[in-house]
């Protein structure tokens, strides 16, 4: 792989990352607006810049149900260009932008690990539309 | 680096514009939760005092009938049909639609809405079927509340309906 950057954001004591393309946004705390529903992940909607976005909470499926509370939202989006529909992924604490050369994922890691950073510990970059695809279907319940 | 909050401007593209037209909307609560319905999608409010319970209960969510001008509508427990804990209802919407009513916690007031947006599509289970879409109405300030606008037509399904009318008839005593 290629030098390219990257967001880091923290989920209790654990880091991630994303390609930097995949991010719209790091907002502060927001209203959610929870509704009853019956999609598993999603947590409710914020509603920013005139749109609806869902809020899906990966923390449950990279950490475990018993991560800190967030305190941020990483506005994520599909394309580069921003089309497509906006998630909100809660995030504990603020995000990084970093330039690193990721290497090949080896071992058991979970389909959605599409590379590690070797920064001061081995970071995860997320395919976050399959982890997102994954989590809202049910299939890692 | 680190990021400051709102670090890359908003893109316009790939934004849902929101369909704009007003519309009087009925906003009642289930617990902590308000929701909406067309306010013309209801024929009447009443209170919960004269509603007869079925004898037998085939659908979960149906537990009793109510009489209005020589009709039966069904009542829909709306704690049950959105998956809430059980509590205690005080009134129920009668919709003109069908012979369908919702029984509900509290009524809460009518307001003018003029933006209804899309569901966004990573909600992908029943209440795709529940909702109409999400309210965005003006609160407090610069805050907005975003309420779900329940579609009033997929609360009883053919099936459930069919199933319903094979019944015995209610029992005469109130609820």
């Amino acid at each position: 792989m290629t030098m390219a950057s990257y967001v880091l954001f923290p989920l209790g004591q654990k880091r991630f990352a994303l390609h930097s393309e995949a991010v719209a946004e790091l907002a502060r705390p927001d209203q959610l607006h929870a509704f009853p529903h019956t999609t598993p992940l999603l947590t409710g909607v914020l509603f920013r810049r005139g749109r609806m976005v869902p809020v899906c909470d990966v923390g449950q499926v990279l950490v475990g149900s018993d991560a800190p509370a967030r305190r941020f939202y990483l506005i994520v989006q599909p394309s580069a260009e921003g089309e497509g529909e906006w998630t909100a992924i809660p995030v504990t604490g603020e995000c990084e932008l970093v330039k690193s050369e990721a290497k090949l994922p080896t071992g058991q890691l979970p389909a959605w690990v599409i590379g590690l950073l070797p920064l001061t510990e081995l970071v995860e970059v997320l395919d976050l539309q399959l982890l997102l695809a994954m989590g809202m279907a049910g299939v890692l319940a | 680096m680190k990021l400051r909050p709102e670090f890359r401007g908003a893109p316009a593209l790939g934004k849902k514009k929101p369909a704009r037209h007003s519309e009087a909307m009925i906003l009642f609560g289930v617990g902590d939760v308000t929701l909406a319905i067309a306010a013309n999608a209801v024929e009447e409010i009443r209170n919960a005092d004269s509603l007869r319970p079925l004898v037998q209960q085939k659908v979960a969510k149906v537990r009793y009938l109510i009489e209005r001008a020589g009709k039966t509508y069904y009542v829909v427990d709306a704690g049950c049909q959105f998956r809430m804990l059980p509590m205690p209802a005080t009134r129920v919407l009668i919709l003109r639609r069908g012979n369908v009513a919702l029984l509900v916690q509290r009524i809460d007031l009518m307001k003018e809405v003029s933006a209804i947006y899309a569901l966004p599509s990573a909600f992908h289970g029943e209440e795709r079927q529940w909702y109409r879409g999400l309210a965005a109405i003006p609160g407090v300030g610069e805050a907005v509340d975003v309420i779900p606008v329940v579609n009033p037509d997929t609360l009883l399904s053919a099936e459930e309906i069919e199933l319903l009318g094979s019944l015995p008839p209610a029992k005469g005593v109130s609820a």
